[in-house]
């Protein structure tokens, strides 16, 4: 439980806005094309995409109009409406019973957070695990300063290449370190890259090929970070991610701010992708899992 | 940037094309799929809101022109709001003269302030002989100290070193000092990433501004920013005096709604755009080419107007009776290029027409530009008029003959016979398409006036 009051305290100044503007709207306690509206444009400015937007609003047009109908019952059919999208993608990262070498490779835009992210997980993982740490980004300043400082702090093994070195062949070494010396996982960091730069893509597909072939037996989960201040692109994102690198699942950062990262809902109707952790800090312990109902009822703001 | 709504509004406006007279139910229709085309883009709902109310309110107030068609009306409502919001031209960075001239630098998290940084500090550096100090007071972030520190190597500036202080107060306190003693003559501060529920945090930007007194107070932004660019805008407005934004990974995608929230909510100007990963990559912002370029709609009256000065009506008149019997030679192509001319040639009539994207991708493909006009009338200019009316003659040899008396190749007078053919058809069709007035048509007579490689 503690986990969803956290969850839900994290996400409550994210739904404050969307909340007070659905419950303006619902105060005349008559479902009027006003008020559809005015659900429909606090759906939208939570990122909600159009279409989502408009299956919730249908949802909404058929209720019948009696004395029950108040706003809370309104709400409730929107955050089930939202929970039934979002339920499939609740899915553990973390397997509990699985013996041998789990692979994490971390992808993502620029400034999404998988650094943080990655640190934030480690300590999640725990320190009766052995696990290594790889960084592949050789490209930005202090990249490998900033994961090895993570690392460091949470006692897990690193492992670096030399800067402008190939990230491929970096991956590659952290593979084989990481099989020969039987560490429970392997966690490797990447350069952010906008999902619409070719050649970036490709050197990641030649990364994932390499991790690939170095270990053919082994579990690898791709894992492609979001960032939650993000709009629609997020839909791109994960579109042309998912299409070249085959991503596994999502992570979704930033959630502790005003943002309220809507068009997860969009991407849960399109991809049906798991949706492991939601990241609401830059604390080592504001990484949570991600949870379909305490999700749906934060971002309409409704108490248990 | 701006691509993708682009793309919309233009489907939009083509929509109510043809429409002599718009009735009121089309027009609701209309400014709601203007709506949906800039939420789609991601632009902030209030400023869509507000966007909508103007373009309204001005329709009701009768400030359009009613010598109008309703496409063009929209287009020129659209345009105006946009430049509204943008603002007209580029504003430079507020340098002081002497002195130090301290920029501030906030943004949330992973929006790029540090990379900014240093790509704007390589900005001033190239072309200034200014001598730059860069700080970073981001104590939080793992490595944001090495970070700049690396990037101001690999820029050559300088870089304060702090060494470790844990106070931001002392850093900026610090760094004043430094900069002043050293007669530096700006100071590129960071910070580190903050999100505005942080209250704390807002407090610190706060007292850094305060005790900085910075000339620049930059808010950097993540164009792909949703709809949370209006409350990002809004708080940091709200704590710190922002000057100026920069608009980071705008190659991101189309879209870019983010860029006309965070310039309509903070009224500060957008000075920079960041255009890729590499140190050069940022570039000065020009709203007013954005602008032109958003909708591809450019200033339709003024292109109407232009018209109606330069071009020759009785031209027109005879085109016009040609054309209705179907008859259109070479000689009335000569004319209709010449009349292209007068109006300011390809480049004046692309930047006012709609629909530009479009037809500025086939400009650039088909390597169109005023000298092929002027090549084209050559090539006609040396035609008998027996060959101008009776195009079909043209063959082997006098194709040689008038390419040796115009200067041109024989293949530029395959071209251009070509060209003439698919005109002819399209006068043929525009011929059933347009019995319409004359005057009224006058746009989409300038359409078809173009030549054939613009419509394909």
């Amino acid at each position: 439980m503690y986990i969803i009051s956290k969850f839900r305290s994290g996400l409550k100044k994210t739904s404050r806005f969307i909340t007070s503007n659905i419950i303006n709207s619902l105060t005349s306690k008559q479902i009027s094309p006003k008020i559809i509206e005015d659900i429909e444009t606090a759906l939208i400015s939570a990122d909600i995409g159009l279409d989502v937007t408009e299956h919730l609003v249908n949802k909404i047009k058929k209720i019948k109009i009696t004395d029950k109908i108040d706003s809370k019952s309104i709400l409730n059919l929107l955050s089930n409406e939202i929970k039934n999208i979002l339920y499939e993608c609740e899915q553990n990262l973390i397997e509990k019973h699985n013996d041998g070498l789990k692979i994490f490779l971390f992808i993502g835009v620029n400034g999404s957070g998988k650094t943080t992210t990655i640190g934030k997980l480690i300590k999640r993982l725990g320190k009766d695990k052995k696990i290594l740490v790889a960084a592949c980004d050789t490209f930005r300043a202090a990249a490998v300063d900033q994961l090895k400082k993570w690392s460091d702090n949470q006692e897990a093994d690193f492992f670096q290449g030399s800067l402008n070195q190939d990230p491929a062949s970096v991956a590659y070494g952290a593979c084989e370190k990481a099989k020969n010396d039987k560490y429970d996982f392997l966690i490797i960091d990447t350069a952010g890259r906008l999902s619409n730069n070719t050649n970036l893509l490709n050197q990641l597909v030649k990364i994932k090929s390499v991790i690939d072939k170095s270990a053919v037996d082994l579990k690898l989960k791709t894992i492609l970070v979001l960032d939650g201040t993000n709009g629609s692109n997020m839909i791109n994102q994960v579109e042309i991610f998912g299409k070249s690198l085959n991503v596994t699942g999502l992570i979704i950062t930033k959630l502790d701010g005003t943002a309220k990262g809507g068009a997860l809902i969009s991407i849960a109707k399109k991809y049906q992708i798991p949706i492991h952790f939601v990241g609401l800090g830059e604390q080592e312990d504001d990484l949570l899992e991600f949870k379909a109902e305490p999700f749906s009822h934060s971002l309409l703001n409704i108490e248990n | 940037m701006f691509g993708i709504l682009n793309e919309k509004l233009e489907k939009i406006v083509g929509s109510i094309r043809g429409k002599a007279i718009i009735s009121e139910d089309d027009l609701d229709i209309t400014l709601r799929e203007i709506r949906i085309a800039f939420l789609e883009a991601d632009v902030a709902l209030s400023v869509v809101k507000s966007f909508i109310e103007d373009i309204k309110s001005n329709i009701v107030g009768q400030k359009v022109l009613k010598s109008i068609k309703p496409d063009q009306m929209i287009i020129k409502l659209v345009h105006d709001e946009l430049i509204k919001i943008l603002g007209s031209n580029n504003e430079s960075l507020n340098i002081a003269k002497t002195g130090l001239t301290k920029i501030l630098f906030c943004g949330l998290q992973g929006s790029g302030k540090t990379t900014t940084v240093a790509k704007l500090a390589n900005y001033i550096k190239k072309d200034s002989k200014k001598n730059i100090l860069l700080v970073s007071s981001d104590i939080y972030r793992p490595a944001a100290q090495e970070q700049l520190q690396v990037l101001s190597k690999q820029i050559n500036v300088e870089f304060f070193n702090h060494k470790n202080t844990k106070s931001v107060e002392k850093i900026t306190l610090d760094s004043i000092k430094h900069a002043e003693q050293n007669l530096f003559d700006i100071m590129l501060f960071d910070t580190a990433g903050r999100q505005v529920v942080d209250e704390a945090m807002m407090e610190e930007l706060k007292k850094i501004a305060q005790i900085l007194d910075p000339q620049e107070t930059i808010l950097v932004a993540d164009s792909l920013t949703g709809q949370d660019a209006a409350n990002i805008a809004n708080s940091f407005s709200k704590t710190v005096h922002i000057t100026s934004s920069i608009l980071t990974r705008i190659d991101g995608d189309g879209k870019g709604g983010a860029a006309l929230s965070i310039k309509s909510i903070t009224g500060a100007p957008i000075k920079f755009i960041g255009t890729g990963e590499k140190i050069e990559q940022l570039e000065s912002f020009h709203p007013e080419r954005i602008a032109n370029r958003i909708l591809g709609m450019g200033d339709i009256v003024s292109l109407v107007e232009k018209a109606t000065e330069n071009i020759d009506q009785k031209e027109i008149e005879n085109l016009a009776k040609k054309m209705s019997k179907g008859k259109f030679d070479l000689e009335d192509f000569a004319n209709q290029l010449k009349q292209m001319g007068k109006m300011g040639g390809v480049s004046g009539i692309m930047s006012m027409l709609p629909g530009i994207s479009k037809a500025q991708k086939l400009m650039a493909e088909n390597k169109i530009s005023n000298d092929t006009i002027n090549h084209q009338i050559a090539i006609i200019n040396s035609m008998t008029k027996n060959e101008r009316s009776n195009p079909e003659i043209i063959k082997a040899s006098r194709k040689i003959r008038i390419s040796n008396g115009s200067g041109m190749r024989v293949q530029d007078v395959n071209k251009l016979l070509k060209q003439f053919l698919q005109s002819q058809k399209m006068m043929k069709r525009m011929k059933l398409m347009n019995k319409g007035d004359l005057s009224n048509n006058l746009l989409q007579k300038l359409q078809g006036n173009l030549p054939p490689n613009f419509n394909h």
